[in-house]
């Protein structure tokens, strides 16, 4: 946990304060107009802080070449997304787009470092930031299905069918996500390690996501929306199963006096 | 109590199958890659020589482990089947996303059996895997197994010479690159000079060469050397993964646009006609 330093430091932690300020506005049914224009300055202040770097890394191409780059991208592509998704399903999800942008910037503000890393020869690939982008993209798209699909175990009739068509897309869109963070995984390890299934913890535990989502989608299929709740259930596991995922490693060392091999 | 029993048997059996699945990988993602590799598909070596240290007491679960492989790959058959079932009744339906996602998970199970076919019937004639030291100017056609590369695992279809081995570092001392500069010599072919780097393995003859490792040592004047390790492996079932990789994807995909567009419905995409026909859209 290093704090960073103005200005990109700055202008990430003006944009995480933005985005905390437009989700409290959103949350009161009064300020709407008000929290509408702090969520658009936050916006504006996450493209800043993209241009910032991307003047700063002298490169034609955007700044998309290490994980702090590419949250400080997600950041900034989360206002177009959820603009998009309200556009298709009707649902407004800002409140909880701007809580996901705090989450989203703060591994990049306190955590990556923002220096250009000396990589070990292992990760010097292109297939990493296709690999991580496509896992980043896709966590992030699951967790607004789950938020999408929590007010389903409450909701009346009348609301299902909407929050059901929104969080589904969504869904969908992060499942390709999945898939392909999964594949371009698999077939980094064989490029790099000789095998494309290792049986790696974290493997087992992309893996398992996959295929509680698979479970989503099969159970959507047959039933349909007849019983909403187990729907939300599925799509907030699979969310519980991607924070697990993320922290295994940490977990899994709090017991590794007793598994020695873990 | 019955209400919900009966709701549960209601569901669909492939819903319980991917519950199933996941609840599976997170078991092996708590024994560990080694252990869990060993379960799904241990070598004839580690049938011999696995020894697990758990709650302070060393299993030897090697014979175990090879029943349970033979168990697990017999499963994965059936299932590979199964999907592939699957995806030709998606034919019928003309769901034919589905049908890409069905069979790509059937490729990339089947293509696992084969490498792991190719495993347990390994010989001295053609090895599966294996690696060799190699200090420049070296060259070699047998591979190496074991902890310090002493165990004869067979014979290499060509043979390596390794012209250099460098490595290079950062300003700061950290490794930036390990590069095996080999020639190939394959019978009948003309000799050809390859790189192999982490990231960039070199093919030849059905093998994948890796840069696996790399150490100092004494030749045997006792002159300092520079030696570098590589790694071979051959997957006969390499290509049919990878092809259900790329129908996978596909599949999903196509699902993907498929719910965009409102294919889905409020029932799900094909609902089953009152009379319990099959329905068709």
């Amino acid at each position: 946990m290093t704090p960073k330093w103005p200005p990109q430091g700055g202008l990430i932690y003006l944009t995480m304060a933005t985005f905390l300020v437009a989700a409290i506005l959103l949350r009161n049914k009064k300020q709407q107009t008000l929290g509408h224009g702090v969520w658009f300055a936050g916006f504006v202040a996450a493209v800043v802080s993209v241009a910032y770097r991307w003047v700063q890394t002298k490169h034609w191409y955007p700044p998309m070449q290490n994980l702090f780059e590419f949250f400080l991208c997600m950041a900034a592509a989360l206002w177009p997304l959820s603009l998009l998704s309200k556009k298709q399903t009707g649902l407004d999800t800002r409140f909880q787009d701007a809580l996901l942008g705090v989450l989203i910037l703060f591994p990049a503000g306190f955590v990556f470092k923002e220096g250009i890393r000396q990589l070990p020869p292992a990760l010097q690939s292109h297939l990493f930031v296709p690999h991580v982008g496509s896992y980043v993209a896709a966590y992030i798209v699951l967790a607004r299905a789950a938020f999408m699909a929590l007010p389903m175990l409450w909701a009346a009739p009348s609301r299902v069918r909407q929050l059901d068509a929104a969080s589904r897309q969504t869904a969908a869109m992060g499942f390709v996500l999945l898939t392909l963070g999964l594949l371009l995984g698999s077939l980094w390890g064989k490029i790099c390690w000789g095998h494309y299934w290792q049986w790696d913890p974290k493997e087992m535990w992309s893996l398992a996501t996959w295929f509680v989502y698979g479970a989503y989608f099969h159970y959507r299929l047959k039933n349909g929306v007849r019983n909403p709740r187990v729907l939300s259930i599925l799509l907030l596991l699979g969310l519980l199963f991607i924070i697990l995922t993320l922290t295994w490693i940490n977990i899994s060392s709090m017991f590794k006096g007793v598994h020695s091999y873990a | 109590m019955s209400r919900w029993l009966q709701k549960l048997l209601g569901l669909s059996v492939a819903m319980w199958l991917c519950l199933l699945f996941a609840g599976g990988a997170v078991v092996l993602a708590f024994f560990g890659a080694e252990v869990s590799g060993a379960l799904m598909g241990c070598t004839p070596h580690q049938r011999e020589t696995l020894v697990v240290p758990m709650f302070n007491v060393t299993y030897h679960i090697g014979e175990m482990a090879w029943i349970t492989t033979i168990l697990c790959q017999r499963v994965t058959l059936v299932l590979a089947i199964g999907l592939v079932v699957s995806g030709i009744r998606a034919i019928r339906r003309t769901r034919y996303d589905s049908v890409l996602i069905h069979i790509g998970c059937a490729c990339v199970m089947g293509g696992w059996l084969i490498g792991q076919h190719a495993v347990r019937t390994t010989s001295e004639d053609r090895p599966v895997t294996g690696a060799m030291a190699l200090i420049d100017g070296d060259t070699m056609d047998t591979l190496w197994g074991g902890a310090t590369l002493n165990e004869y695992l067979g014979k290499l279809p060509f043979t390596v010479h390794l012209d250099t081995f460098t490595v290079a570092f950062y300003k700061g001392g950290l490794p930036r690159e390990y590069r095996s500069r080999i020639t190939i010599l394959e019978p009948g072919k003309a000799p050809r000079t390859e790189d192999v780097l982490v990231n960039h393995p070199a093919r030849a003859h059905g093998y994948h060469i890796y840069q696996m490792s790399w150490g100092e040592s004494t030749d045997h004047y006792g002159r300092p050397v520079t030696y570098t390790v590589l790694q071979f492996i051959r997957d006969p079932g390499l290509y049919v993964v990878y092809t259900g990789f790329a129908a996978l994807f596909l599949g999903t995909i196509w699902f993907a646009a498929r719910v965009f567009k409102g294919g889905v419905g409020m029932e799900g995409e094909c609902p089953r006609k009152p009379n319990g026909g099959e329905g068709r859209p």
